[in-house]
């Protein structure tokens, strides 16, 4: 049955805008939240799918309402050095400082709404067609409360789903924040080492690049989970963006080859007295073979990919 | 099926085509059985059936909308107010003809309902919107309709809405919420200003935010509106539909979903281990 729509509500886009130069929440998502907390009986919302609701119940997590952070950072290229190639420290910074907003601003509007934590978190970096060198980070997230849990004084962060969070929970852990550290490298006429030449051998350039730029990203990764007085960190993902591009120097055109490299993952703490985790049911799919043997493709790796659906993962049944 | 069709809800009921009808009647037969079509894989036909409900058939709703024009300043972030409700409507109406003939069809609710949004060569301005689902009803006759007496309905498939029963929800409604929103152009002035610059964009970020926030806002005042006391598996999609780049909408869905009383907890997890992988 159709519904009315709703208009928008104008706000002081000026106080909006000064509230995010501070850091802070745009006033239209202040005022949903603040809505949120002030209704009776509100109504919550989640990311969840139902079988991760049965977990949640099951780890005791219930959820408050879905929540979003985000920053469009604008990332201009400088620093580099007429020979060689190093880290644009600029660019590191710009792009921990973009990536720390919009988790700050997320952790805020779970901090707003009175949560413990926020699950599920997926987080993305985009850039855009209309806008050069415009680059959003970008995590929406679930808002939830534990049960039996002292309200934290900032909520913490996860990137850890809500099965992986029960998977933990059993294990004997707790999650405390997300760790990350990143990296911008650039390699001057990286790509001219192998130009010309017939013979297959290594680019020894992209090879210090990829190292260098891991060894200080993880150094930093594992700094931050330090600082939380983690235990250790789990989920640990690396995302790698590498292009070659054109610059400046001197009236001199360059090409560099580029590397921005972060290291991410949910830091975690030892619970006291856990108990010992149960121990899994081993299955035997029987869907699996059927399936790939019907498949006309010979030796298909992909007929296996199709068949874990969620349900299997979950293990719920 | 045992509860025949029920009283029609007053307001804002979608008048039928014929045929739409006269196949809905022909899904039953001189001795009043049923004949069913859905598009359920069988898996999902299991636990539907499992969960103590029958397929209906498949139900369709879909709307053609002439999505009117809006002037954007360039350089201005503002919503295109026009925009955001002709393709919000459009997308109601489409949901409101699939309810209608799930209604017919005496069923309790539709699942596993998909959203599509096509445009066509032929047609510049033109925007087809299709809602598509399997309508189900309850073996025991028992009514699962939404509070407004329409029948419910979720874009959860079979599985997912076996596994909301049994953790104590049933389905509601799909709510949605939408915000198309003008993203400004830069000035030259700006652009120069911010070359060799790293740092936020504060206007842009309200932008993307508020456009974000507002179809949160309405997907929440839909789940409201139903009697809802919350909703599962929201997602946020983006798309520009073939207009400006600068001109994007952005989508909110979810399912709305009530408690209802439990005869047993719902199921506890178990830990498998899957050995042939």
């Amino acid at each position: 049955m159709p519904h009315p729509f709703l208009p928008d509500r104008p706000v002081d886009e000026a106080a909006s805008l000064h509230s995010l130069a501070q850091g802070g929440l745009p006033l239209r998502a202040q005022r949903r939240i603040s809505e949120h907390n002030r209704a009776g009986q509100p109504c919550f919302t989640s990311t969840f799918s139902p079988a991760e609701g049965v977990v949640a119940t099951a780890t005791g997590i219930s959820p408050v309402s879905q929540v979003m952070g985000s920053s469009v950072y604008h990332v201009g290229f400088s620093g580099y050095a007429s020979y060689g190639g190093g880290e644009l420290a600029a660019l590191t910074t710009a792009y921990e400082q973009a990536r720390s907003l919009a988790l700050g601003r997320m952790q805020q509007e779970a901090t707003l709404l009175g949560a413990h934590t926020v699950v599920d978190v997926r987080f993305e970096r985009r850039e855009f067609e209309w806008g050069a060198g415009l680059l959003e980070f970008q995590a929406i997230g679930t808002a939830v409360r534990l049960a039996n849990a002292p309200l934290p004084e900032r909520a913490t962060l996860t990137l850890l789903s809500v099965d992986d969070l029960y998977k933990l929970h059993l294990a004997g852990y707790a999650p405390v924040a997300i760790a990350m550290g990143n990296c911008f490298w650039y390699e001057n006429h990286a790509d001219c080492a192998g130009e010309g030449s017939w013979f297959s051998q290594e680019l020894t350039s992209h090879t210090r690049a990829a190292r260098q730029a891991r060894s200080l990203a993880v150094e930093r990764f594992r700094h931050a989970a330090r600082h939380f007085n983690a235990h250790g960190v789990v989920g640990t993902r690396v995302e790698r963006v590498a292009y070659d591009r054109e610059y400046e120097v001197n009236d001199t055109s360059h090409t560099a080859f580029h590397l921005d490299l972060v290291v991410m993952g949910t830091a975690v703490v030892r619970r006291e007295n856990p108990a010992p985790p149960p121990r899994p049911l081993l299955v035997v799919d029987l869907n699996d073979r059927s399936e790939s043997e019907l498949s006309f493709d010979s030796g298909s790796a992909d007929a296996d990919d199709e068949l874990g659906s969620d349900d299997d993962e979950l293990g719920s049944e | 099926m045992s509860q025949g069709i029920q009283q029609r809800p007053q307001t804002q009921r979608q008048a039928l085509p014929q045929h739409a009808v006269e196949r809905i009647q022909r899904s039953r037969n001189a001795q009043g059985q049923r004949f069913f079509t859905s598009d359920l894989s069988v898996k999902e036909f299991l636990l539907v059936r499992e969960s103590g409900f029958e397929c209906a058939g498949l139900v369709l709703g879909s709307s053609f909308y002439h999505v009117g024009y809006q002037r954007s300043d360039w350089s201005q972030n503002q919503e295109m107010t026009v925009l955001t409700q002709a393709m919000y409507q459009a997308r109601e109406l489409a949901m409101a003809r699939m309810e209608e003939e799930a209604h017919e069809l005496g069923s309790d609710g539709v699942i596993g309902v998909r959203l599509h949004v096509n445009r066509h060569s032929w047609g510049e301005d033109l925007i087809e919107f299709v809602a598509v689902g399997t309508a189900v009803y309850a073996r025991d006759g028992s009514n699962w309709r939404a509070p407004n007496g329409m029948p419910f309905t979720s874009d959860l498939s079979g599985q997912d809405f076996w596994m909301l029963l049994k953790s104590g929800y049933r389905p509601v409604s799909l709510v949605m919420g939408n915000c198309v929103y003008h993203v400004a152009h830069q000035s030259l002035r700006g652009w120069f200003k911010s070359v060799g610059q790293n740092q936020e964009m504060p206007n842009f970020t309200q932008a993307l935010y508020d456009a974000r926030e507002l179809a949160m806002e309405r997907l929440q005042y839909e789940a409201q509106l139903d009697g809802a006391s919350g909703v599962v598996g929201t997602q946020i999609h983006e798309s520009s539909h073939g207009w400006d780049a600068h001109v994007i909408e952005f989508f909110a869905i979810g399912t709305s979903v009530l408690p209802i009383a439990m005869k047993e907890a719902p199921p506890a997890p178990v830990l498998v281990m899957t050995v042939n992988e």
